[in-house]
């Protein structure tokens, strides 16, 4: 009985060690793999760092406040950030292809769900990137325009549009990422038609002085000139 | 120009004149360095660029200054050294280059190296120069001056022997064969060049080498002694110009340009006959054929081109027929014919028909190359074909209707060469000062002429591209340069003529008149109609706006 | 191959019959029917009072009016014979009148005009703006006469104006030219010009003529052009300068934006000549003046700097990236001034030249910068106004002259700045 449990234990150890032996190539490939993709993604991280360098990716934010909000949250430059996005997309890209080595089939759904989520993912930073920028633009727009043609309140009014902006890029981004589609689509539907509605109210009631000032503005008559009115040219 | 341009020689209109019959100041009857400097403004003002000089060493003047008897100095009837250093600083002065000559090939038998080579076949000299004990050596070599010379060998009495002389007996030959003679005729460019001058012009440049069995025209190893002296210039020098005379076939000449490692310029000896003969023609198929014949050359390289020289007008490089034409059209009198050429001024020839005289200086400033003026020919001087050998085209200058022409105050008799006193061509109809006074004359035109050539560097530098229009009688090319284009027109009949040209690829383009900036219609898809006059050329700018 | 030309053959066809000209007169044209008829006679009677031997043409580059300018133009006075009793050309003198396609402007007017004197050879150009309703003849010839009598390559005119006129000139262009270019030309906006047919044929050939700033003010390109280049240039005097009233115009905000984005545009384009400059020389000023400014109440600067605070605080975050911080403490204490809203020269100066090296840098989209500093622009204009509504004329020079200079001596810092990469 003794010699059986030993014939026993001698197979199971022969067993493991054979499966150690089937399984040891397969996670050496797999570490190397994780390894070299290490490597390419930092030289990915430097390389687009180095072109958005020389197209002046920095200096492109500055203009749109990009890098000052950046800043704020403690997050690194513009192109530093696409750096590290890019690297660690792609290292995680290497690092899941150790599913398909090591014969995790169980994982491969996990992993094909991941791969498809990827450029949902990076469309949705693209367009909370896309709609920051442009909300700054439409503030800054509106604030000079509003400030030059006398309109009151001109902080809160170009506040106002700046946030429907983020508002509208962040449930796209959301949506984009199909989190909470319904919670999401109903939330920015209200909030959006309030803010609209709530404009519509002020401006018809309050607004009609404004609303002629701004027409005035995109719509000058053709009036005699004021005798008294200062020539600037 | 400035006189840093490494390139100059490619822009510039060249003067062609002999110091003897230009100004005289010191009333000896021939002219010097001293009245050629007082007359510098008149050529500044000509707009000229270059002067290029005849012969002016010392010499016994049997071949009028190309036999030399020392290559060190200037012959005292024209004045001294210091007289032709004070005419180069005045020159420059006024932005005016000057290249002199350079006789490489021959010196005159009255130079002390002759007559020290000839003494004894032991001198050290002797070999300086080609002998032989016969005279049946190199019998494929063909004699130039056919006129007056039976052979190219000369028998010495002195040596007892004979010599080599491709040009008069009085000329013997130099032997480059010796690496002593090609130092020594380096030196003698560095001493010229060292003085000021801007580069020379070399005569007689294919005739260097000798061969058994060849034409003694255009060796390789004549080449190898012109690179050498281009290599020493080079070395020593910058800004510097060679032109060669080597008066050949344009294929033959192209090997003087090297790969620009051997002459600047050379004169287009072909094109020249050729613009009499489609003058008189009618038709520009001679003036087409030539340059289309003729290669391209190294872009630092120019063609030099001119419609009457020193010398007879060559006949040697056309057919037979072509020469038997041009003897019965422009040289009944076989008097004004000498050496296989006509030896008549450009005015005389042309019967002083002014239009044909603008129409010709159109093409001379029009044609790829740069021009050279032959003195007298801007004011339609006039010829003397009863003088001897070329002296017929070489007579005083006349600046006016006054002593002498204003060439010397010296009495009559005493000049060196007769004036022009015909009533046609003679000093009192034909001079400067009177010419100076009329917008009209000659002289006020052809200063016209070449201050709108200057304008544009399309001419000195552009391609050249023939419309080829169903009327042979209108000559019409293109000059382009960059995206500088120009059209120029010729009719080379002496009626009117109506030409459509194919402007088809240009369409768009609107042409201005180079002369009066007057418009013309666009140029668009349909034949371009032109209506031409007796004689009459047109430069147009094409202008894109 | 064929590329579409400036100059349609209709015209081309005109212009062959003219030939070259010695003066070319231009007047870009957009339905300007009420005024050119005068402007038409007032060329007119120049041509014969003052270049009765010279080759003439009237080129009017017209954008496309729908009210009938063209036909005013070439027909107009044809039969006047007694508009000019004394004098009369001795030559035919040719008007032309040629649409211009692309976009409604007076740069695309102005370089057909160029290209036209250009291929004419003309010997003065003179272009009139078609909104001058105080245009005379006198004013063709004193643009004209520097050019054809002195060589000069460009003649800028100066006006003589009421004190409190042209702010945007004076408070703005005038010292910002000056003290950037060195040389002391007193209206950079020139409306009417004389030029050299050499003048013309550079700017033909510049590749400036589609962009922006040619759209928006193609006079202070020229301006700068004329001073950056190989050019000689002087001024001469005209007379005061009115324009004509109910013609549609955009407002001052458009305006304000498309002239200081001009400027800047044009000193950015320039900005090899006039960085390494100092102070400045004066531009010779020709001829006497052809008339005095009506008079004009005194203009009350308070509308301009009531909201100067109000607007420091709503575009603190604008003029933050802006300025240097110093300076809008600076402007921000000057807003909130006790004594009531001031804004010193050097204080403006500065002001400028940071807006103008922001500009430079793009911080932020251009238009954004111009317009940030048009609420600037009007407190100092007010405040400016408010200081002066009681000096004599001559006081308020001194003040212009001394406005000048402050730019002069602040230019060294903008230089700076304006090397520094960010």
């Amino acid at each position: 009985m003794a010699q059986k449990i030993l014939e026993a234990i001698e197979q199971a150890g022969t067993n493991f060690v054979d499966s150690v032996a089937r399984f040891l190539p397969r996670a050496l490939v797999t570490i190397s793999i994780v390894v070299v993709g290490w490597f390419i993604a930092m030289m990915l991280r430097w390389l687009i760092r180095w072109v958005l360098g020389r197209l002046g990716f920095n200096r492109f934010c500055e203009r749109f406040d990009l890098a000052a909000q950046l800043k704020m949250v403690g997050l690194p430059s513009a192109e530093a950030l696409a750096g590290v996005v890019v690297f660690w997309i792609v290292w995680v890209g290497f690092l899941l292809s150790f599913v398909n080595v090591l014969g995790f089939t169980m994982l491969q759904g996990l992993v094909d769900g991941f791969v498809l989520f990827v450029p949902r993912f990076v469309v949705a930073i693209a367009i909370l990137v896309a709609g920051f920028v442009f909300g700054n633009v439409a503030w800054r727009a509106t604030l000079l325009v509003a400030v030059n043609a006398r309109v009151p309140s001109p902080r809160v009014l170009s506040g106002a549009v700046r946030a429907l902006v983020l508002i509208l890029a962040a449930a796209m981004a959301l949506d984009q990422i199909a989190v909470a589609r319904t919670i999401v689509f109903t939330a920015f539907a209200i909030a959006f038609g309030a803010v609209m509605l709530g404009l519509a109210i002020a401006f018809g009631v309050g607004g009609g002085p404004l609303a002629r000032r701004i027409l005035d503005h995109w719509f000058p008559e053709r009036d005699a000139p004021d005798k008294d009115e200062i020539r600037h040219l | 120009m400035t006189a840093i341009d490494p390139l100059w020689y490619k822009d510039a209109v060249f003067y062609q004149l002999h110091v003897k019959t230009f100004c005289d100041s010191d009333a000896d009857g021939v002219g010097d360095f001293k009245g050629l400097t007082g007359k510098l403004d008149y050529l500044s003002t000509l707009g000229v660029d270059c002067l290029w000089l005849l012969p002016t060493f010392p010499s016994p003047f049997r071949d009028d200054g190309y036999d030399i008897a020392d290559y060190y100095s200037i012959h005292p009837m024209y004045g001294s050294l210091q007289d032709f250093r004070d005419f180069l600083d005045a020159a420059h002065a006024r932005g005016l280059k000057v290249i002199t000559e350079l006789v490489l090939n021959h010196t005159s038998d009255k130079h002390p190296w002759f007559q020290e080579a000839r003494s004894s076949p032991d001198n050290p000299r002797r070999n300086w120069y080609v002998w032989s004990d016969t005279d049946d050596r190199y019998r494929d070599v063909r004699v130039i001056f056919l006129d007056t010379e039976a052979s190219n060998w000369a028998w010495d009495p002195v040596s007892k022997a004979y010599y080599w002389h491709r040009f008069f007996s009085h000329q013997p030959d130099l032997n480059y064969d010796n690496p002593a003679v090609r130092e020594e005729m380096w030196n003698v460019m560095k001493f010229w060049l060292e003085m000021g001058v801007d580069g020379f012009r070399v005569d007689a440049a294919p005739y260097l080498i000798e061969r058994e069995g060849t034409s003694s025209e255009n060796l390789p190893e004549t080449h190898d002694v012109l690179k050498f002296l281009r290599q020493r210039l080079d070395q020593h020098f910058t800004g510097k110009a060679l032109l060669a005379e080597a008066n050949q076939w344009p294929e033959d000449v192209r090997p003087y340009f090297g790969d620009g490692d051997e002459f600047h310029m050379a004169f287009h000896f072909p094109l020249m006959p050729r613009m009499f003969m489609a003058l008189r023609l009618e038709d520009r198929k001679p003036l087409v054929e030539i340059i289309e014949r003729t290669p391209p050359i190294p872009d630092t390289c120019q063609w030099g081109i001119f419609l009457r020289n020193h010398d007879e007008l060559t006949l040697e490089m056309v057919t037979k027929e072509e020469r038997d034409y041009m003897y019965d059209e422009y040289a009944r009198d076989p008097v004004a014919r000498l050496n296989l050429g006509i030896r008549r001024r450009l005015s005389p020839l042309l019967d002083g028909d002014r239009r044909r005289v603008e129409l010709l200086n159109g093409l001379l400033m029009s044609l790829p190359g740069s021009p050279i003026i032959y003195y007298g020919d801007e004011i339609g001087m006039g010829d003397n074909i009863y003088l001897g050998d070329r002296n017929g085209v070489r007579t005083p200058m006349q600046w006016s209707g006054g002593w002498n022409a204003g060439f010397s105050s010296a009495d009559p008799e005493r000049l060196a060469f007769a004036l022009i006193s015909n009533p046609l061509y003679g000093y009192q109809a034909v001079n400067v000062v009177a010419q100076e006074r009329s917008e009209h004359s000659l002289l006020s035109w052809t200063k016209r002429l070449i201050r709108v050539r200057r304008s544009s560097r399309v001419f000195s530098r552009g391609s050249i591209t023939f419309l080829n229009p169903a009327n042979h009688r209108v000559l019409a090319y293109i000059r382009e340069l960059g995206k500088e284009r120009v059209l120029v027109v010729n009719n080379l009949a002496g009626t009117v003529q109506a030409v459509e040209l194919d402007l088809r690829s240009l369409a768009g383009v609107i042409p201005i008149e180079m002369f009066g900036n007057s418009l013309f219609p666009r140029v668009g898809e349909l034949p371009y109609l032109l209506t031409m006059g007796p004689y009459e050329f047109y430069w147009f700018k094409l202008r894109r706006l | 191959m064929t590329q579409e030309s400036l100059l349609s053959d209709d015209l081309l066809r005109q212009l062959v019959a003219v030939g070259q000209v010695d003066i070319l007169v231009g007047l870009p044209t957009l339905n300007h029917a009420s005024t050119v008829p005068d402007i038409v006679r007032a060329v007119h009677a120049s041509f014969s009072t003052y270049f009765p031997r010279q080759r003439t043409l009237l080129l009017n580059s017209d954008g496309g009016s729908d009210d009938n300018t063209p036909a005013l133009v070439r027909d107009c006075c044809l039969d006047e014979v007694g508009t000019v009793t004394v004098s009369h050309s001795l030559r035919t003198s040719h008007r032309i009148s040629t649409p211009y396609h692309g976009m409604p402007g007076k740069a695309n007017a102005l370089r057909r005009i160029f290209a036209v004197s250009d291929l004419l050879s003309a010997g003065v150009v003179v272009v009139l703006d078609p909104e001058v309703v105080s245009l005379t003849p006198a004013w063709v010839a004193a643009l004209a006469w520097p050019i054809r009598d002195q060589q000069c390559d460009f003649v800028a005119p100066v006006y003589p104006r009421y004190h409190a006129e042209g702010l945007l000139v004076t408070q703005l262009l005038r010292p910002l030219i000056r003290a950037g270019y060195g040389r002391r030309v007193r209206e950079p906006l020139a409306g009417e010009f004389g030029c050299s047919s050499k003048f013309a044929a550079y700017c033909v050939e510049q590749p400036v003529w589609d962009s922006d700033l040619m759209q928006n003010s193609v006079d202070l390109w020229l301006t700068g052009t004329a001073l950056a280049g190989p050019f000689r240039m002087c001024q001469a005097w005209l007379g005061p300068r009115v324009l004509a009233t109910g013609l549609h115009r955009p407002g001052l905000a458009e305006v304000f934006k498309q002239i200081v984005g001009s400027a800047f545009q044009t000193l950015d384009t320039h900005a090899d000549y006039w960085l390494p400059r100092t102070g400045s020389e004066d531009v010779p000023l020709l001829g006497t003046t052809l008339g005095v400014p009506e008079d004009t109440p005194p203009q009350d600067g308070a509308p301009l700097a009531k909201s100067f605070s109000r607007d420091v605080r709503d575009l603190n975050e604008v003029l933050r990236a802006i300025l240097t911080p110093e300076t809008l403490a600076a402007v921000a204490a000057s807003a909130e001034n006790a004594d009531g809203p001031r804004y010193p020269d050097e204080l403006w100066a500065a002001t400028v030249y940071e807006f103008l090296v922001a500009y430079h840098h793009s911080v932020m989209r251009r238009d954004h910068i111009t317009q940030a500093l048009l609420p600037l622009y009007l407190a100092r204009s007010g405040t400016f106004l408010i200081e002066h509504a009681a000096s004599v004329p001559d006081a308020v020079n001194e003040a212009l002259e001394s406005l000048c200079v402050q730019f002069e001596r602040s230019k060294g810092g903008a230089v700076e700045r304006w090397n520094q990469t960010t």
